[in-house]
């Protein structure tokens, strides 16, 4: 799938656990979901849940571990999708 | 060093839904679901567990300067518990997290530690504001809290001029710094 394509529906994802709207606006590979976004920690799950969902796909522990930015998370479901 | 993590229970009762399908296994290992379910009051054993993690998280990353989200890996276990406070330890990367937790309707706060100091760490609990004057404003017992480059908090004693590992932790309407030994 399209990295634009992907990046879109990620943030369609994120947007309603985001409190950072300056960050959600400006959203970029580089944005740190916690440290950007300002993410509740306890949502990180539920964006990972969310993603699982909506790419049909499944993010592992290992996975999950290193998905800190909205670049890990392309390139998680970019994998995911090709495995 | 120690680190600590503060839960505001009624928006987490609004913000996160942990009995979401598929949420609790992403988080806990089996045995710690297990004592979940196994719980009268799951509600308050979910984020006692998650700030335990939280707080010796907040440890391992200052240590390691390594960010993961891995909280199946920080393994919990409680040692004692009562309808107020809870200790416990947190196992991790071959480490032990020693935690103190206090709870109320409102609030979960715990504390981790490594290594268990005889001095015990102060705690100042906070209405919420993420903004650091507002901690200075309350520490008006001399000290002032500071952030390094990596964006972890220390506090200077003023009148001393030690520096002291600070942990800052916020969630909904609540906040709280917790104050360690002298770096």
């Amino acid at each position: 799938m399209e990295k634009t394509i992907i990046l879109d529906k990620l943030k369609t994802i994120i947007t309603p656990y985001a409190k950072d709207q300056e960050a959600l606006v400006n959203l970029s590979e580089d944005t740190d979901f916690i440290k950007d976004l300002k993410i509740n920690s306890a949502n990180l799950v539920d964006i990972v849940l969310d993603v699982e969902e909506a790419f049909g796909i499944e993010i592992d522990n290992d996975a999950m571990e290193k998905m800190l930015t909205v670049k890990d998370a392309i390139d998680i479901v970019q994998q995911q999708q090709k495995a | 060093m120690i680190g600590n993590d503060i839960v505001d229970l009624q928006t987490a009762l609004l913000e996160n839904n942990w009995r979401r399908k598929g949420y609790l296994q992403k988080i806990f290992t089996d045995d710690e679901q297990e004592y979940i379910f196994a719980s009268n009051r799951p509600d308050q054993i979910v984020w006692l567990l998650w700030s335990m993690k939280e707080a010796a998280y907040k440890i391992i990353n200052r240590a390691t300067n390594v960010r993961s989200y891995a909280p199946v890996k920080l393994v919990c276990s409680i040692r004692s518990i009562t309808d107020c406070a809870a200790t416990g330890q947190v196992a991790a990367y071959g480490s032990c997290y020693q935690t103190a937790s206090q709870m109320n309707h409102e609030i979960i706060h715990s504390l981790a530690q490594s290594p268990l100091s005889n001095i015990a760490p102060t705690v100042v609990l906070l209405s919420n504001t993420a903004e650091e004057q507002h901690y200075n404003k309350y520490l008006t017992q001399g000290y002032a809290v500071m952030k390094n480059k990596y964006g972890l908090p220390y506090v200077i004693d003023i009148n001393s001029g030690h520096y002291k590992y600070a942990s800052l932790s916020h969630h909904g309407s609540y906040a709280a710094l917790a104050i360690g030994s002298n770096m």
